[in-house]
């Protein structure tokens, strides 16, 4: 009973997360699962779903299908299904039920894919995993759907196995244009000039032409950015950071474009839903990745350099940019800075006690960092200055840009989605679930920023919670209050909100 | 990596043979890791001295959380690690779904990828009643079946009813049966009926386990009957099989080996 939410809700579930990843990309996405009120997850919490026309669908499953372990019905399913739309991929995947009774969904959709040859996947969810678990899978999948050639090459290599011109985008007007209309008013993203062109772009402060850099935009799902613009003030930021957006997973975005993305210098994981779409484009294409959403002046200046950093060692610029360094030019000296700071943009560290284990990660000691690490997470009842719980990437944002304006303040964060991967985990999150536990942790704290559902964590003590509302938590409860934090307004949300 | 699975009629000595397949790995030189996937959780005591090793699940039961690395298994004769799914009570909750938490487990903690091991035998309950009991021939995982079978009538229909699950997931990319391993009831015409099951299905006898006493002896000290003497002829048949295993090429190397068409 421990494990049990008596007053806090849970965060949206991995099937979810699938269903959220793939929405945009005209995919067939198929939850195995009892018909009923998974809609209500899969669907209608969707905050595109009365705005844009998706092939989400329920498998139906009966008693009797589970019984008797029918995998042959729901890829007979799958096939006319896939006959009838023509998709662009298949993804298939379930909740709690055929989790029970062990359906192996990678076995069903390899079955599907010989028969009907689409590319076909096949997510082991259980519906009771975080979307960031579910979202993570599917974004992976589609980079084992990217050719291997380079830039255009392999936009045409790509494009040779999508059936169907991929034209999901978002979409003004009624339901019924939008039935009428779909397929043929959808607005195209432009991605005509991310593709072609020049590889120089012109300063516009200065008139000369300077070497742009491209990015991929990983983990952006309405899940944690909302539908608020978002996304689009992060790609216009980048874009004047001297960034071309080559593509943003998953949204706003076309497949297609998604998958002729491994030309990219970089890959920024924006939320932990990126990440393992990013260490297998790593793996695969070798494009260096830096964890961090460009939320808060000073974050954004980190991230933005880190970035160039790394673009700068993959293209082996390094010791050139330390040789700048010495002759004084600012840009270099900023990337050189950071070239000595490591290789991620958001150290672990702890506010408020002297950054024990950042200080402990430059020293070198394995055994300091995970002591240092342990004294981080020493349990619900630890005081802090300020408490964020929520999307960890964020969340680490929110404390850089709070340790700006409140040095020395100790500050923490928990995420308590289940199935977090240990790599964000290790940015110095701590993953705490139990409802009890958070309280606690709630109840130590000065202040806690936090979706408006955790102030019911401590109702005595409601005016000391920061209300960040997280669609992934609360669904559309409070839909209209997500601030957009990207760039500057981070630090405008937290002058009026923590002043 | 060699990964097989190991499946027969209940009581007809799965865990003997994989117990002492294991031994036999191990004393060749091998990297071994046993997981008994039977709620009965005996299939590597005699790897361990006889004593029982603590299953996942019941481990999951009392602590309310999963085991880490720490407690998953236990090195037992000659290195080998074993591990036990264990199960719920019989009559209760889902033995099937135990051995699939289980495997999810030994993926989230990367058991194989910390052990690096040469050989990984599962030992699997009965038949392949469920997805569960199938878990273990799953893409990734085992990729040969051995079927264990007397003469004995019953013992065949198992291990024909076995065949033919791991037949009817052909196209799924699962495990193939590699062959059977004749453990020796001394019953009447005995080979004769063990060599036309074999040829119906269409696979090789690749052991012949001679009736034996000192694996009874043994066993009742908790050790295989390869650690408590390999000179004997058993202990020999299955340092035999062992060898023969070890010698076949990679799995997409010998396609041979596909009996199934």
């Amino acid at each position: 009973m421990r494990i049990v939410k008596r007053v806090l809700s849970t965060y949206s579930a991995d099937n979810f997360g699938v269903c959220s990843a793939l929405y945009e990309l005209g995919g067939l996405v198929v939850m195995h699962d009892a018909s009923g009120c998974n809609s209500t997850y899969n669907t209608h919490d969707e905050p595109r779903w009365y705005d844009m026309d998706s092939l989400v669908f329920i498998s139906g499953l009966t008693e009797k299908n589970a019984i008797f372990g029918n995998d042959d019905k729901l890829i007979a399913d799958l096939v006319t299904a896939a006959e009838e739309f023509h998709p662009n991929f298949i993804a298939v995947c379930g909740g709690p039920l055929p989790h029970i009774i062990g359906t192996d969904f990678r076995a069903v959709a390899k079955a599907v894919e010989r028969e009907c040859g689409i590319p076909t996947f096949g997510f082991q969810t259980n519906g009771m995993d975080s979307y960031i678990s579910g979202a993570g899978q599917a974004l992976e999948a589609l980079v084992s759907m990217m050719g291997d050639g380079i830039g255009r090459q392999r936009e045409s290599e790509c494009g040779s196995h999508i059936k169907q011109p991929i034209v999901r985008g978002l979409l003004t007007g009624t339901n019924q244009q939008r039935g009428l209309e779909f397929g043929s008013s959808i607005k195209q993203p432009i991605v005509s000039d991310l593709l072609g062109g020049t590889n120089l772009q012109r300063d516009p402060e200065c008139g000369n032409l300077r070497q742009a850099y491209s990015v991929n935009i990983l983990g952006a799902t309405p899940l944690d950015f909302s539908l608020n613009g978002s996304v689009d003030v992060l790609r216009n930021l980048l874009e004047k950071e001297g960034f071309k957006v080559r593509s943003t997973w998953a949204m706003g975005d076309t497949l297609e474009n998604l998958l002729s993305s491994s030309d990219a210098d970089v890959n920024l994981v924006v939320s932990a839903v990126g990440l393992r779409s990013a260490v297998a484009m790593e793996e695969r294409f070798g494009i260096p990745y830096v964890i961090g959403l460009p939320a808060g002046k000073r974050v954004t200046a980190e991230i933005v350099a880190s970035m160039k950093q790394k673009i700068e060692v993959q293209r082996g610029n390094v010791d050139k940019t330390l040789q700048e360094k010495q002759s004084g030019d600012d840009d270099n000296v900023q990337l050189a800075e950071h070239s000595e700071a490591g290789d991620k943009f958001l150290r672990l560290k702890k506010s408020g006690d002297g950054n024990n284990v950042q200080q402990a990660e430059y020293s070198g000691d394995e055994d300091e960092v995970l002591r240092a690490k342990l004294s981080v997470t020493d349990g619900g009842d630890a005081h802090s200055d300020f408490l964020i719980i929520g999307e960890p990437v964020q969340s680490l944002s929110i404390r850089e840009t709070l340790e700006g304006m409140y040095p020395g303040k100790c500050i923490r964060i928990i995420s308590p989605m289940h199935g977090l991967p240990k790599e964000i985990i290790d940015l110095g999150c701590e993953k705490i679930e139990r409802e009890d536990e958070l309280r606690e942790a709630c109840r130590a704290a000065s202040l806690v920023i936090a979706d408006s559902l955790y102030a019911r964590l401590l109702p005595d003590e409601a005016d000391k919670f920061v209300p960040l509302p997280h669609v992934a938590y609360s669904g559309r409860y409070y839909e209209d209050d997500v601030p957009v934090l990207v760039g500057e307004a981070l630090d405008n949300w937290v002058i009026r909100n923590l002043l | 990596m060699k990964k097989i699975a190991v499946y027969g009629k209940g009581g007809i000595g799965k865990s003997t043979m994989t117990g002492n397949l294991a031994a036999a790995f191990a004393t060749l030189g091998q990297k071994v890791v046993q997981i008994g996937c039977d709620p009965k959780a005996d299939s590597t005591i005699n790897l361990l001295g006889g004593e029982p090793l603590m299953p996942v699940m019941d481990y999951y039961r009392d602590h309310d959380v999963e085991p880490d690395f720490e407690h998953i298994g236990k090195a037992g004769f000659g290195g080998v690690f074993c591990i036990e799914t264990g199960g719920p009570t019989p009559g209760l909750g889902c033995a099937g779904r135990g051995i699939i938490a289980t495997f999810n487990l030994l993926e989230e903690l990367d058991v194989f990828g910390r052990i690096q091991p040469d050989v990984v035998l599962y030992d699997v309950l009965g038949d392949v009643v469920c997805g569960g009991f199938a878990a273990p021939i799953r893409e990734g995982y085992a990729e040969d079946v051995l079927i264990v079978t007397s003469g004995e009538k019953m013992a065949l229909y198992a291990a024909n009813n076995i065949a033919t699950a791991v037949k009817n997931f052909e196209d799924r990319g699962y495990a193939t049966v590699r062959g059977v391993i004749f453990n020796r009831r001394n019953i009447p015409d005995e080979e004769e009926k063990v060599r036309a099951f074999a040829d119906k299905i269409g696979v090789p006898i690749v052991a012949d386990i001679p009736r034996s006493d000192e694996i009874s002896i043994f066993e009742d000290q908790g050790k295989t009957v390869v650690e408590g003497n390999p000179d004997l002829p058993v202990s020999q048949s299955f340092l035999g099989l062992a060898k023969m295993l070890l010698s076949d090429p990679p799995r997409a190397e010998r396609e041979s080996y596909r009996f199934y068409h």
